[in-house]
């Protein structure tokens, strides 16, 4: 299988290393990159649909390089930035004509053709001919999504897909990045662990321009391992142990609160260790 | 995918830039429709040609800009603009090419005014290759080549509707003096100092330096990103 190669790229700017020899390894499917805000997923996200030169180390899939190549990458490239807030004075469906062409889409009938097609596969079909500067945040991203798959390109990068979306918005979005996922490689940057939980099979941990690999998302949340604790407590006791340990999460039942502790030791002897999620592994992983 | 790009529709191009597109429209509409209406009936036809270069073409040429700057707002300006600087497109033919197809239409416009206002209040007068077309058209070109390579450096079209602006009524106010020929408003508000010969191949020479420069710094997308 092609796998998109990252090797020991690095990026700075100015004394300020964004990206610090990032190596990366990823085949198709979903592939989550999560880091807190400033880590360089941004950086990283540019330095691959080519807008970014990096200053070291290069990148290939197939028989493209980054460096040698940006034209031919460009043409197997989908890219979907955090905002996409472009052609606000035309309908959806001419935005898609018009990004069509600069893909290179030159044949009339089959841009159309796929454009009605990438429309209704992320549900704008009704809403196709409607300004896109009166669209909603959801559906400005699907716009997007549908932009990034025109010309059905080999690899997609999405970066910070769902920020600011409400609940139902991104549900429906993770739902289009899963149905496209096959047969391509789908690159997504968040912050946000659900997203990477809900859609990513495999997924690279980054902060301060440092990346680590994880093949499964279940060995980052073995990065937890041990450091998880479920414990029992009434509930005034709740309120005096949350500024004490670090509580992750709590469930409040009829007569009492159980919390998620995360600790290097147990916190108490009623504690029990758990196993521990993905948000758990990254906040751990993050910690260090 | 294909890899051949080629430019997008110029119908596209209009629809996208909204309202800012019939803006000079209107203007010079209004100007040829004052000029029609304040001089019908003049007699003064030895001065006429003056008049109608001055009230028409003081706001015609300069307004081309507005066309130009809203050519290059989604590429340079707007959030999300990394997802066009990504797309395959060519730089020539997304950016130069644009530009001077854009300024041919305008011409194309400004002449069929022009010429109707010609023909309306002077009838028999005989356009002259310098003075009447090639001075107006590197005039609108001078100010199309400005506003592209303002607005890669700027990327701020409010910033370089206020630059312009200023520039013009500078121009305008000292008629040219400091500009060593670099005049474009020699056809309509001419500088008696100046030969037009002159100015006309200044205006060339800035207007295709002014080109080269922007369609360099419009292929350098790490630039645009900033």
């Amino acid at each position: 299988m092609d796998r998109l190669v990252i090797d020991h790229v690095s990026k700075h700017f100015g004394k300020t290393a964004a990206l610090q020899s990032v190596s990366l390894q990823i085949g198709h499917g979903l592939f989550g990159l999560l880091g807190p805000n400033g880590a360089g997923k941004t950086t990283f996200m540019r330095v691959l649909a080519t807008l970014l030169a990096p200053d070291s180390g290069s990148m290939r899939y197939k028989d493209i390089q980054w460096g040698k190549q940006p034209e031919r990458v460009r043409n197997i490239l989908g890219y979907l930035p955090q905002n996409f807030n472009v052609f606000k004075n035309i309908s959806g469906y001419e935005c898609l004509d018009y990004i069509g062409v600069l893909k290179g889409l030159r044949d009339k009938k089959q841009r159309r053709a796929q454009i009605e097609t990438l429309l209704e596969r992320v549900n704008l079909t009704a809403e196709a001919h409607k300004k896109t500067g009166h669209y909603s945040g959801g559906m400005k991203r699907r716009l997007g999504i549908a932009q990034a798959l025109l010309g059905n390109p080999e690899i997609i990068i999405v970066d910070e897909p769902t920020a600011g979306l409400d609940p139902e918005e991104r549900i429906r979005f993770r739902n289009v990045l899963r149905e496209v996922a096959a047969g391509r490689i789908i690159v997504l940057s968040t912050h946000i662990v659900e997203d990477i939980e809900a859609t990513c099979s495999s997924v690279a941990v980054i902060k301060k321009g440092i990346a680590t690999q994880f093949d499964s998302l279940s060995k980052l949340a073995q990065e937890a391992a041990g450091h998880v604790w479920l414990w029992k407590v009434r509930p005034e006791q709740a309120v005096d142990l949350q500024s004490k340990v670090n509580v992750i999460s709590s469930t409040t039942t009829e007569d009492h609160v159980e919390l998620r502790v995360l600790a290097k030791e147990s916190p108490s002897r009623e504690a029990i260790p758990v196993s521990p999620t993905l948000e758990e592994g990254y906040l751990i992983w993050n910690q260090r | 995918m294909e890899s051949k790009v080629k430019m997008p529709s110029l119908r596209l191009d209009i629809r996208n830039m909204g309202g800012l597109f019939y803006l000079p429209f209107i203007m010079m509409l209004i100007s040829a429709a004052y000029v029609t209406i304040h001089y019908s009936g003049y007699n003064d036809n030895q001065n006429m040609l003056k008049y109608i270069r001055h009230d028409f073409g003081v706001l015609s040429i300069p307004l081309v800009s507005i066309w130009i700057i809203g050519l290059f707002q989604d590429f340079v300006e707007t959030k999300g603009k990394e997802a066009i600087l990504a797309l395959p497109y060519s730089s020539t033919h997304s950016g130069i090419m644009r530009v001077l197809r854009m300024s041919l239409l305008y011409v194309v416009i400004f002449f069929i005014l022009f010429v109707f206002l010609v023909i309306r209040l002077l009838p028999g007068h005989q356009l002259i290759l310098l003075s009447d077309i090639c001075l107006p058209v590197l005039s609108v070109l001078y100010f199309a080549a400005l506003s592209f390579l303002l607005m890669m450096i700027v990327k701020n079209s409010i910033v370089c509707y206020i630059i312009i602006g200023v520039y013009s009524i500078f121009l305008y106010m000292t008629r040219g003096a400091f500009t060593f020929g670099l005049y474009p408003f020699q056809w309509c508000f001419p500088q008696p100092n100046f030969d037009e010969l002159r100015c006309t191949v200044i205006l060339l020479i800035a207007s295709v330096i002014g080109l080269y420069i922007s369609q360099k710094i419009f292929q350098n997308k790490e630039f645009l990103l900033k």
